[in-house]
């Protein structure tokens, strides 16, 4: 049985809300090549009404994990591969000035395809994991943001008619602050969110995931040619509502995005996790690296 | 006991009376940056001596006067018309007449205004008159037909007829003619007008509207369709916007 509570994606999807507004974190102060004049550079540009976007991707990662079901050991502590595929929807529903700040709600869907292989303990824990995530986006002066969002994920089962093995709703809020350093832009992330869960199977009424989380993440994306390298780290306290339990998460990641067109990238990548638990037999330590490529379309 | 209460009633009423006078006054404007030579001139006594202009001076002559900066230099007031502080930069070689409140007549050059609340602007020059309505910042720079006005952030109304519609943040217009009709509006790339303006970027302090600026030019960038491979120069005689266009070898985006 794999860690519901430990999502491996969710990195993943912040990264690309931050790719999503990324360009609006520029400063707009800092000094341009082109000469200067008392007005300043005109250049005429075309732009939409209400700032209405749409971005649909498709990304495929293949990578190997040295304990896909996040235990701590066991017969379950075992070697594989995974195949994901994701296909995601990102609608930006406008941006808006409030003078001062500015406002983008921005909706999200998402599919996950994870199948597993090398292993035969892996074979039949294939799921698909469907998400739905509405976020309104503020932005002010001097790269902060303020984030709350409202997610829904649900893991079906391949095995079993799509069926619903587990789910979780997610209120939360975050608070962002983006710096450049030279030409590298990086981030720091302060979030909050309890999360609902309901998982059909289990035996006790209660949900014994159910749980408040805060988490704190740093990222930095450092530009060279047409490369990018980007390590972030995330560290995560997670305290369950049903049961005795307080979980500590650690997960550190370097990521190399090469850009073939402003389209499709490819990446390779590595990702260390570590859990300790205040609960016995729940810490684990996963190092999941592999490759993968993104497209993407922009309307 | 009575009388007590209504000495009392009468002290705090002529108290704030006093109070609300005073703050309905103007302030006298004051320098609040200067780079290189800026002088006031009064119309009023042409005789007196231009005044040169320091940082925190007080402009202490009496509406009409002329406000002068030279080459390279930069000037920066701060008055308040009516109930509202607003903040005026002049570029270089710019020459403005400061008639009352916020009317200003603009010999040559540039000048940027920018205030927090709704206030009205009016702008004259030898062959033109513009009266803006509206709160934000803006641009004004005197050409031969009239004034070219950029909004960076807010919306101003011209007035000049009912039928046009608002500049808003990223706006280009010409008011043209004796009664300043506006021209068709043309979108401007405003992260780029921000990092590239004098106006902005040659003082010591952000402007009170700095963090409206940032978010108009934030909007206009999860807004934007495409730029184009041209930048936007001043008007030929015969009225004509020059547009000069960018050689294909430099980075495009249409």
């Amino acid at each position: 049985m794999r860690q519901y509570d430990y999502r491996p994606e969710q990195v993943d999807q912040f990264r690309n809300r931050q790719q999503q507004l990324k360009q609006t974190n520029s400063s707009s102060r800092s000094s341009h090549e082109i000469a200067k004049s008392d007005v300043g550079l005109q250049r005429p540009v075309e732009s939409k009404k209400k700032g209405f976007g749409y971005q649909l991707g498709f990304s495929s990662k293949i990578y190997h994990s040295n304990n896909p079901l996040s235990t701590e050991s066991g017969a379950q502590k075992v070697s594989a591969g995974i195949w994901e595929n994701t296909i995601s929807n990102n609608f930006l529903l406008g941006a808006y000035d409030l003078r001062g700040a500015t406002f983008s709600p921005v909706i999200g869907l998402s599919y996950t395809n994870f199948t597993h292989f090398g292993h035969d303990v892996v074979k039949e824990m294939d799921f698909g994991s469907l998400s739905l995530n509405f976020a309104g986006i503020f932005t002010f002066g001097k790269g902060w943001s303020l984030r709350p969002s409202l997610g829904y994920t649900a893991d079906l089962s391949l095995e079993d008619s799509m069926s619903r093995q587990y789910s979780q709703v997610s209120p939360g809020i975050a608070l962002g602050k983006s710096f450049s350093i030279g030409k590298a832009q990086s981030f720091l992330e302060w979030s909050m969110n309890y999360t609902f869960t309901n998982t059909p199977g289990q035996i006790v009424s209660k949900d014994l995931l159910d749980r408040f989380e805060t988490g704190l993440t740093w990222g930095i994306d450092i530009p060279f040619g047409d490369f990018e390298f980007s390590p972030f780290l995330n560290l995560a306290l997670a305290d369950y509502s049903n049961q005795s339990k307080t979980d500590f998460t650690g997960t550190f990641g370097l990521n190399l995005t090469y850009s073939i067109t402003d389209w499709m990238a490819l990446r390779i990548y590595s990702t260390l996790s570590s859990r300790n638990s205040s609960m016995e037999f729940r810490d684990f330590t996963r190092l999941d690296t592999g490759a993968g490529a993104t497209l993407n379309a922009r309307f | 006991m009575q009388l007590f209460w209504r000495l009392s009633v009468t002290v705090l009423l002529a108290v704030g009376e006093g109070y609300g006078q005073t703050h309905k006054e103007n302030p006298t404007p004051f320098v609040s940056a200067v780079s290189g030579k800026a002088f006031a001139i009064s119309k009023q006594n042409p005789d007196l001596a231009p005044q040169k202009l320091d940082q925190n001076d007080s402009i202490v002559y009496q509406a009409p006067y002329s406000l002068v900066t030279s080459k390279e230099s930069f000037l920066e007031i701060k008055h308040q018309s009516f109930d509202q502080l607003y903040t005026m930069r002049m570029g270089q070689s710019t020459g403005v007449e400061f008639r009352e409140n916020s009317k200003f007549y603009i010999f040559q050059g540039s000048l940027l205004l920018a205030g927090m609340g709704e206030m009205s602007w009016s702008l004259e020059s030898n062959v033109s008159k513009a009266k803006l309505t509206g709160s934000g910042t803006l641009i004004a720079e005197v050409i031969p037909v009239g004034f070219k006005i950029l909004v960076l952030e807010g919306s101003f109304s011209t007035l000049t007829s009912v039928d046009d519609e608002p500049m808003e943040s990223g706006d280009l217009v010409l008011l043209t003619g004796e009664k300043g009709k506006p021209s068709k509006k043309i979108k401007i790339e405003l992260p780029l007008l921000l990092s590239t303006s004098r106006l902005i970027n040659q003082f010591p302090d952000p402007l009170i509207t700095q963090s409206r600026l940032i978010s108009a030019a934030q909007v206009q960038v999860l807004r934007m369709k495409s730029k184009y491979n041209a930048f936007i120069g001043g008007v030929s005689e015969d009225r004509q916007l020059r547009i000069w266009k960018v050689p294909s070898e430099q980075k495009a985006d249409k």
